[in-house]
């Protein structure tokens, strides 16, 4: 199974390197149990910074649809096919958007969210 | 035959097969590749100019001819004198330093190759990535049976060390040569990692001839490592043997089929080069 990556595109390469992994895995072209590159062995291939493949194994392990093991490696996780379905960034998309909503209903201005989010997010 | 002449044989036959048949067969590559793969049609394969990379590998391939003159006076010099021992000092150290002097254009070339696959990787415009999700295996790219025979090899080594530690030859280092061997195998180690793991050195090599190189350059260390082993194995016996004399011969075959292992490698690699035309159409190993 080939990965394929464009450093042009406007998508942020961990989360092309997210939605290609979790590809692979729906359309059965990896199998859960099968183990993966290294983060090294992946970023020396593709000419890109380890700590984007990093980043990316990261979110991967974090929805578990891959799990790490130890010196053993990276394999694909027992749910992942499962997991893979599950879009976090439509479910934080939707739940800022209710935020949002809310907050407008009662009179916060633009810049009173951005300046609260930026407090928060930094905390 | 007198040990000396046999020796001054097989010193000739290292300058030949060095200094003559390794430059000129790599030369000839070279130059069949710039004549079937010209620039105006396989431009990416041609990060600097012709006349550059001509220039480069007439200079390698002069320095070859310096060393090969050298060579020649080394064992004009032993006929002339007739001394037992090479240039009247010690065979072992001379034909060491001759070799290193042998391989000098080799390691300039490694170094051009470097700047060479730099330079390529600065010019590729292809903002496309690939890579292969799968993990790689060092049995994946070089045979068992290689790898059982290099673990083996030097596990009869250390053996062999442990053995005439009990009952040492004048000069032996006892267990400071498990040690050195252990370094040997741990260089060659390196450089088969970096082979299999290792960045990308040409970024228009296909996934499938970059598993051949790799695979070639892990079989070479390991045999490098297996003829490394032997080679200090056979000074050892013959040393114990009292054959002490025939030490240099052994060094200076142990070199020549190194090397001849090197010209067999060269010349058997196959790559595509479709891959560096400036409008790649089909693929096709050639």
């Amino acid at each position: 199974m080939e990965i394929i990556i464009n450093v042009d595109d406007d998508t942020p390469l961990f989360s092309q390197l997210v939605n290609q992994i979790k590809q692979a895995i729906l359309s059965g072209h990896i199998g859960e149990g099968d183990p993966l590159p290294s983060i090294r062995q992946l970023a020396n291939d593709l000419a890109i910074n380890n700590k984007t493949v990093a980043k990316a194994y990261r979110l991967l392990e974090r929805d578990s649809v891959i799990e790490t093991k130890g010196y053993r490696g990276t394999f694909v996780h027992p749910d992942a096919r499962k997991n893979s379905d599950v879009d976090i960034n439509e479910s934080v998309t939707e739940i800022l958007q209710q935020a949002l909503t809310s907050l407008k209903e009662i009179g916060a201005t633009d810049s009173e969210i951005r300046i609260e989010f930026a407090r928060l997010m930094n905390k | 035959m007198s040990d000396s002449i046999l020796l001054y044989i097989v010193f000739v036959s290292q300058i030949f097969v060095i200094s003559y048949l390794l430059p000129t067969k790599l030369y000839q590559r070279a130059r069949e590749i710039m004549a079937r793969y010209p620039a105006q049609e396989y431009g990416k394969l041609y990060p600097i100019s012709v006349e550059e990379i001509e220039q480069k590998i007439c200079r390698l391939v002069l320095i070859s001819k310096v060393v090969m003159g050298i060579g020649v006076g080394i064992v004009a010099h032993g006929l002339y004198y007739q001394s037992q021992q090479m240039l009247g000092w010690d065979s072992q150290s001379v034909i060491m330093i001759f070799y290193m002097l042998q391989i000098t254009p080799l390691v300039l070339l490694a170094v051009f190759s470097e700047r060479y696959f730099k330079k390529m990787r600065q010019l590729n415009d292809s903002t496309i990535r690939k890579a292969q999700l799968m993990p790689r295996r060092v049995e994946n790219y070089a045979p068992k049976s290689l790898l059982n025979l290099a673990a083996a090899v030097y596990i009869s080594f250390v053996g062999l060390v442990v053995y005439i530690t009990q009952n040492p030859f004048d000069g032996f280092a006892g267990y400071i040569n498990v040690v050195g061997v252990t370094g040997l195998n741990i260089f060659f180690g390196f450089f088969a990692y970096k082979a299999i793991y290792g960045k990308k050195k040409d970024p228009h090599q296909g996934e499938d001839v970059r598993f051949k190189q790799s695979s070639r350059i892990v079989k070479l260390m390991l045999f490098g490592s297996i003829a490394a082993t032997v080679n200090i194995s056979m000074h050892f016996l013959l040393s114990t043997l009292d054959l002490r004399h025939l030490n240099d011969v052994v060094s200076s075959l142990y070199f020549q089929i190194l090397m001849l292992v090197v010209i067999f490698a060269v010349l058997k690699e196959d790559t595509n080069f479709d891959v560096y035309k400036d409008h790649p159409q089909e693929e096709g190993v050639n």
